[in-house]
Parts: C-alpha cells; sequence; structure tokens
C-alpha cells in the first residue's frame, strides 16, 4: 500500500468540487481511499481518522489544498494523482496555458481570442438576458445554454440578433455542433454534410447519433430553444439558421427538429425549407403531423425516421419508415414477454430523462394504446393506466441536477413503478454524450434489476425496454452502455421510436403487436 | 495600472463603515469564482464582489453590473447610492413566534444539495452532538470546545463546519440573545478561527460572532412573515456549493437544541 500527497498553496475549490474530485479518484484502479480538503487542523484529524495524514498534509496551512491518495501501488496512485490535476485544471479558475489568464469578462474574452466569433453563456438566467445581449452588441453570435429567459427577453434578443445577422441560440440550448465543435450536451458524431436545426436537445442527439450509425455526419447543427418554434417567436432563429445552412456549401441536406411547433410556425418554416432549394427532412413532432413528400421535403413523424430519411436522402434511395430494424427479434421478445407478463401487467411506465424522447414515446403510444389511456405531465391526453413523464422538467429539477446527471430520483421512480401491480413494462431511455454522466446506465441498471426481482417475488413478469442515445466515440462507449442495460435484463432497441413501439406491443392489446410485427401499423 | 470603477448596488451597512467612500481594492484577487470574487481591502480584511441579487456575506458589495467591466485590474468601487444593509441579526422580542416562525420555514427547506460530506464524519457527528448538548445546558466552554472541533471542518472555500457554525449563530443571535458569543466565547472562537480556517471561512465566522450575517441568512432570521422566511430560506438554500445547505443544517439543530418548534 503506498499512500501520494499533492499539496497546492492557496488553491481553492468549492465543496461539491472537492467532494466530486475525491469520488472520482476513489474509482481510480488500485485506490483504496482518497481525500480532498483544504489543509485545516479538522481536517487534517479526519485526514488522520482515514489512515491519509501525511507528513506533506500535516505541513498544510488552512488555505492549502491537500489531495491525498492511497493506493495499492506507487503508480497507481501517482496515476490518480496525475488524474486529479487533470480534473482540478478543468475547474480552475486561473489559466495558466499560453501565459493566459482566465478572463473574468467578455470583452478581456474577445481581447485574447481575437476572431472569436460566438459566446457561449451558461449563467443563471436572470443574468443570462444582459450577458447575450452584450455579446450581440459586440457582434458575437450567441448560445444561451442558460434556462429561466423570459419570453419577452427572448423575442427582443432574437430581434436583436436579426438585426445584426447574429445567430441568438437558444434560451436553454443544450446541444449544438458548430465548425466541427461540439457544443453543450453533445455525442462524439463524425463531420458531414447534413445541417440541422433543432429546437429540441434530445431530439437533436438522437438524430446524430443514428446518423452517425449510419455513417453520415454533420456539416452544422444549431439548436434554437424550445420556445422558438412557437407562435410568439415565430421561429425567427430557426428561419435564420436555415438561411445560414442553405448558403453553407458543406451542407447538401438539412433536417429540422421540433415539438410541437404552433401550425402558422410550421409552415412557415416548410416554406423556407422549401425555398431553400436542398434537400430537407423535417421532423416537427406533434399529433397533426402527416407524414409524406412535396418536392424537396420529407416530413416524418419520429426522430428515428429523420435520420433515415436523410441517410436515404443522402444516397438517393427510396424510403419508407419501418417499426422496427428487425421484426423477426422483435416479434420473438414480444412473445416471451407477453407470456412473462401475467394478466394484471396491462401498462407502461415511461421513465425519460430527455424531454423531447418522451414526448415522442407519448406520441406513439397514444394511438396504439387507446386514446386517453397515456397521462404523464406532457400534456398527454390521458390520465389512464399507461404513463410517460420527462424526469427532466422543471417540477422535477427544483433543486436537484437534470437526470441526465443524477439518476436519483429515476431510481426513486423506478422503484415506485415496479411496486405497482399493473406494471408490464418500464421504458427508459439512456442519453450518453459529453456533458452527459460518466455512466448513465450503470447508474440505473441495478435499480431495474431490482425492479424486475421484486415484480418477479410478486409474482409477474416485469419488462425493461430501453433505447440509448450514443455513438461508440462517446466517452462512455455505446456498446458497453448498451451491455450494462442488457445484463440488468432490458431489452435494448436501436431508437427510442422503436423502444416506444415494443413497449405498446408488450403492454397493449394483442392487435397492437400483431400490426406492428406483421408491418401493418 | 488604471483602477477599472465600479457601482456598488449594495452593501453592508458595517463594510460600507469599514471601508468609507471611495475605496480601491488592490489587485490581484485573492480567489476569484465563476459569480465572486474575494479581494483583500487596505485594512487586510476580506471584501467579496459579486453581481446583483441578495448580499452573500455580510463583507459582500453588490455590483450592477456584474462583470461587463470587471477587467484584470485593480477596482475603484463608486459606493453613491449604493443600498446600505443592515445585516445585523438581533434578538426576537417575542422569542416563542420568531422560534416557531423559524421552524415552520426551516422545515420547509429543500436545499439544491445535500450538506457537505465533511460533516457526516463521524468527527462532525460528535461534534454536532457536542455543540447540540452544551447550547441545550447552556454551557459556555463545552460550546467553545464543540464549535473548536467544527471550525475548517469539511469540504469548500469555506468549510462545511464553518458554515455550519455560521448557522447556529444565527440562530442564537436571534433566540438566545447572542450567547454564547456575545461573552468571552466570541473572541476566543474567533482567534481559534483564525489560524484554524480558511481566510473566508474565518472572515464569515468573525461577522457572525459579531451578529453580521449574509442578507438571506439575516431576513430568514428576522422574518416578519412566513413568505418573506420561505423566500430566504429558498435564497440562502442556492448560495454556494454547499454552503447554504450546510448552514440550514447548522440553524436547524440549534433551534433543536434550544426547544424550537419544528414543522
Amino acid at each position: 500500500m503506498t499512500m501520494r500527497t499533492t499539496l497546492k498553496r492557496s488553491y481553492y475549490q468549492d465543496s461539491v468540487a472537492l467532494m466530486g474530485l475525491a469520488r472520482e479518484l476513489r474509482t481510480g484502479a488500485g485506490v483504496r481511499e482518497a481525500a480532498a480538503l483544504m489543509g485545516t487542523p479538522a481536517n487534517q484529524t479526519l485526514m488522520a481518522d482515514a489512515g491519509l495524514l501525511t507528513e506533506e498534509a500535516r505541513a498544510a496551512g488552512p488555505n492549502d489544498l491537500v489531495i491525498v491518495v492511497r493506493a495499492d501501488s506507487a503508480a497507481e496512485a501517482d496515476t490518480a494523482l496525475a488524474r486529479a490535476e487533470l480534473l482540478l485544471t478543468a475547474r480552475r479558475t486561473r489559466v495558466e496555458a499560453a501565459g493566459r489568464r482566465r478572463p473574468r469578462t467578455l470583452d478581456s474574452a474577445v481581447r485574447q481570442l481575437g476572431g472569436a466569433n460566438l459566446a457561449l453563456i451558461s449563467v443563471p438566467g436572470a443574468f443570462a438576458a444582459a450577458e447575450a445581449r452584450k455579446a450581440l452588441r459586440r457582434g458575437l453570435h450567441v448560445m444561451l445554454f442558460s434556462d429561466n429567459v423570459t419570453l419577452g427577453d427572448e423575442i427582443a434578443l432574437k430581434r436583436l440578433a436579426a438585426e445584426r445577422g447574429l445567430l441568438l441560440m437558444g434560451p436553454d440550448c443544450g446541444t449544438a455542433y458548430l465548425g466541427g465543435v461540439p457544443l453543450g450536451f453533445a455525442n462524439a458524431v463524425p463531420r458531414g454534410r447534413v445541417g440541422l436545426v433543432a429546437a429540441s436537445g434530445t431530439g437533436l442527439q438522437q438524430v446524430v447519433t443514428l446518423l452517425a450509425a449510419a455513417g453520415e455526419g454533420v456539416s452544422q447543427a444549431v439548436g434554437v430553444g424550445g420556445r422558438d418554434m412557437s407562435e410568439p417567436v415565430g421561429a425567427s432563429m430557426t428561419l435564420a439558421a436555415l438561411d445560414a445552412l442553405g448558403a453553407d456549401p458543406a451542407t447538401e441536406l438539412i433536417v429540422v427538429v421540433g415539438k410541437p411547433p404552433a401550425r402558422a410556425v410550421r409552415a412557415k418554416v416548410e416554406e423556407r425549407l422549401h425555398a431553400l432549394g436542398k434537400p430537407a427532412v423535417a421532423a416537427m413532432l406533434g399529433r397533426e403531423v402527416a407524414p409524406g413528400t412535396s418536392g424537396a421535403l420529407t416530413t416524418v413523424a419520429t426522430l428515428e425516421d429523420a435520420a433515415a430519411a436523410a441517410v436515404a436522402g443522402r444516397r438517393g434511395r427510396e424510403w419508407a419508415p419501418r417499426a422496427f430494424s428487425d421484426p423477426a427479434a422483435a416479434r420473438h421478445r414480444v412473445k416471451a414477454f407477453r407470456a412473462a407478463r401475467g394478466p394484471a401487467g396491462v401498462a407502461v411506465r415511461g421513465l425519460y430523462a430527455g424531454g423531447t424522447l418522451a414526448y415522442e414515446a407519448l406520441l406513439i403510444l397514444e394511438p396504439l394504446l387507446g386514446a386517453g389511456s397515456v397521462g404523464g405531465n406532457l400534456g398527454g391526453h390521458g390520465g389512464g393506466s399507461h404513463r410517460v413523464l420527462d424526469l427532466g422538467a422543471d417540477e422535477f429539477t427544483v433543486g436537484r441536477a437534470h437526470p441526465m446527471l443524477d439518476a436519483a430520483l429515476r431510481i426513486e421512480e423506478i422503484a415506485s413503478a415496479a411496486k405497482e401491480p399493473d406494471t408490464a413494462v418500464l421504458l427508459v431511455d439512456v442519453v450518453l454524450g459529453h456533458g452527459a454522466a460518466p455512466d448513465p446506465a450503470g447508474d440505473i441498471a441495478p435499480a431495474l434489476e431490482a425492479a424486475r426481482r421484486h415484480a418477479q417475488a410478486h409474482g409477474r413478469g416485469l419488462a425493461v425496454v430501453a433505447s440509448v442515445v450514443g455513438t461508440a466515440a462517446d466517452p462512455q462507449g455505446l456498446a458497453a452502455q448498451t451491455a450494462r442495460l442488457e445484463a440488468a435484463g432490458a431489452w435494448v432497441l436501436p431508437s427510442n421510436a422503436q423502444a416506444a413501439r415494443a413497449a405498446a406491443c408488450i403492454a397493449g392489446e394483442p392487435r397492437v403487436a400483431e400490426a406492428l410485427l406483421s408491418g401493418d401499423a | 495600472m488604471i483602477a477599472t470603477r465600479l457601482r456598488a448596488r449594495a452593501l453592508g451597512a458595517g463594510l460600507a463603515a469599514r471601508l468609507g467612500p471611495a475605496p480601491c481594492l488592490a489587485g490581484p484577487p485573492r480567489s476569484v469564482f465563476s459569480r465572486a470574487i474575494n479581494f483583500e481591502a487596505a485594512d487586510g480584511g476580506l471584501v467579496t464582489l459579486h453581481g446583483p441579487g441578495p448580499l452573500a456575506a455580510p463583507f459582500a458589495i453588490a455590483l450592477s453590473p456584474w462583470g461587463d467591466d470587471l477587467a484584470d485590474a485593480d477596482v475603484a468601487l463608486d459606493l453613491d447610492g449604493a443600498r446600505r444593509v443592515d445585516l445585523t441579526i438581533r434578538p426576537a422580542r417575542h422569542g416563542q413566534v420568531a422560534r416557531a416562525r423559524l421552524g415552520a420555514a426551516l422545515a420547509e427547506a429543500r436545499p439544491a444539495r445535500d450538506p457537505a460530506a465533511g460533516l457526516s464524519s463521524p468527527r462532525a457527528d460528535g461534534a454536532r452532538a457536542a455543540l447540540a448538548r452544551a447550547i441545550r445546558r447552556r454551557d459556555a466552554d463545552d460550546f467553545l470546545d464543540a464549535a473548536r472541533a467544527l471550525v475548517g471542518l469539511g469540504e469548500g472555500l469555506t468549510p462545511a463546519g464553518d458554515d455550519y457554525l455560521v448557522g447556529t449563530l444565527a440562530v442564537l443571535h436571534r433566540l438566545a440573545s447572542g450567547w454564547p458569543a456575545s461573552g468571552v466565547t466570541g473572541p476566543a472562537l474567533d482567534a481559534y478561527a483564525g489560524h484554524a480556517t480558511t481566510v473566508v471561512g474565518a472572515t464569515f465566522l468573525r461577522h457572525a460572532i459579531a451578529g453580521q450575517f449574509s442578507e438571506p441568512l439575516r431576513d430568514l432570521a428576522m422574518a416578519q412573515s412566513p413568505a418573506v422566511a420561505r423566500a430566504a430560506v429558498a435564497s440562502l438554500a442556492r448560495m454556494g456549493a454547499t454552503s447554504g445547505a450546510d448552514t440550514l443544517a447548522g440553524m436547524r439543530e440549534a433551534l433543536d437544541a434550544l426547544g424550537g418548534v419544528r414543522g
């Protein structure tokens, strides 16, 4: 056993950062214990209690940060400390790279980085509009990650951006790919020829990951914020982004993703897509969407169809929607789950981290399971036995992190749903990529296993149906995350749309499965 | 170097008196965070600059606007027109009413995070229990021993134990006439904190011993209506990384030890 210490004089990090650092270090290979604390006498006693008070830690002062690692070998301890240094570097407030100090203002940032043309703003909502206004006035495009920006501010900011020929992406814009750089919650996808405009973060992630799986990449992907296609905002940035993609020689096909746009606004967006003259796919999810093709524009009903239609469009192939990519395998799994579910098991419980994915599931389940039979928090028409919850919605995230980062709420909901005797299917999504939790599948897998065991102990079968939004190049790894869910007994489908249909096949009337699996639905 | 001129929107009345009419803060800052910067003032004391909003410390200045003109330079502060906020927590005239109101507000508190891990260690558990025992028995010596064990304990720039003690002292200033900080315990604890915790932690404690607190904490302790108390709790719960949660934990346990009403 070896102990190693790093001492950083007059170095400050907040408590959450230090707890997170210690937690990270404890997961390292061969690491038995780790501490990251200010070197106060009280903390030295804590380190002593944990057998971590080295000579260096003992010599620390109250304003020094002490990191101590105990590991099986010297090499493992050194590796852990090197990792600590990396993690601290990512967070620390003064960047020493290139001899520069971290800018504290927009002006000093612009001075340091000549030629910058985009500001990513992530500050509390009350300050966000003012910061965005400053950036626009300095001639910068803005990605406004912050939420809690008023509708009035959004409209005014977008008007200002339009006057200056700039993009105001957001507010609450979680994902974008600009010039090959992923911003916010973004999957690792290749560069390519498909340009996207999205009023939906996880919707965009689903489409670009499915494109990547089919070998297609992204030229640019512009997030516009969930309200952009609403009546009051009038899709002002969607239209501006479409114009930009229309003029971008690297973009050969355009995809628009949103939910649920006002009818008049949707017409405006479709009109612009026609006018651009490039092949285009519109996935503006809603109950009134009529899939079909008109000129160069293909309208689809699901995110998976958006990706499939775009791939077909790029390759000059015919395309038609399909319920399952492997109907034979689906038939086999559905049969087995239906046989096991027991007579009381008739309900789908959708427990989602991704808002658009939840909404898409609702749109798919409603017609299959019966009008008014799906409740939840998404404005579903019904309060029936089925339920789809967007656990990232504001009412669930007050005072806690988003479920893409912290699985605690979803774990509670899984346990609760498993205890309801009519639950036949737990329908879940797992979203990977930069910014998401390091092991989202691993976070919920034990709860899923426990849910299945609980149901089994009460004489019923419980199906876990899942989809993973991710790519092989994501930090979490698509294959590893899928395998983790499968090890927990989940049936993992290639898309959220297929997962929702699979859930309907298991829990719904026999005719639902018959129709979907024979390709008639 | 030419100092950047910043307009203050609000500051504590005590800090205003300390700084004088047109103070200048020489760079570099002592510590820099995304939403706050700590400078050392000419008198050697700490001054925190942050954006518009409730004063996050009794030694804080809320600026308007925040960040726009704040360059990497010395800072000259324009205090003209800045709101002077009395951040003192004073003893309640009707103790039972204040106790019930505070208890109800704390019962509803839902901090964004759990208190820091250091507050859940066996050593912290023992110190918290000893502190509660000392409050129940009104034993100033035991209070000081237990408080010393908490000073500088746990994670963060303001270690969790310091935040916890600040919450405890806020309740005691309101409901126990400042006991025991108003006696010899206060200077003794202040002297100990001066070398046993971070500069920021020690500064918070020094002010808390003197009855000076952040604006949300002052608002919560002094709240005259449940609505004000609820708003203050929400504001306090958002402070720092775990500071709000740690402070609320100290308040709860002090209230319990005083025999307060919990909703």
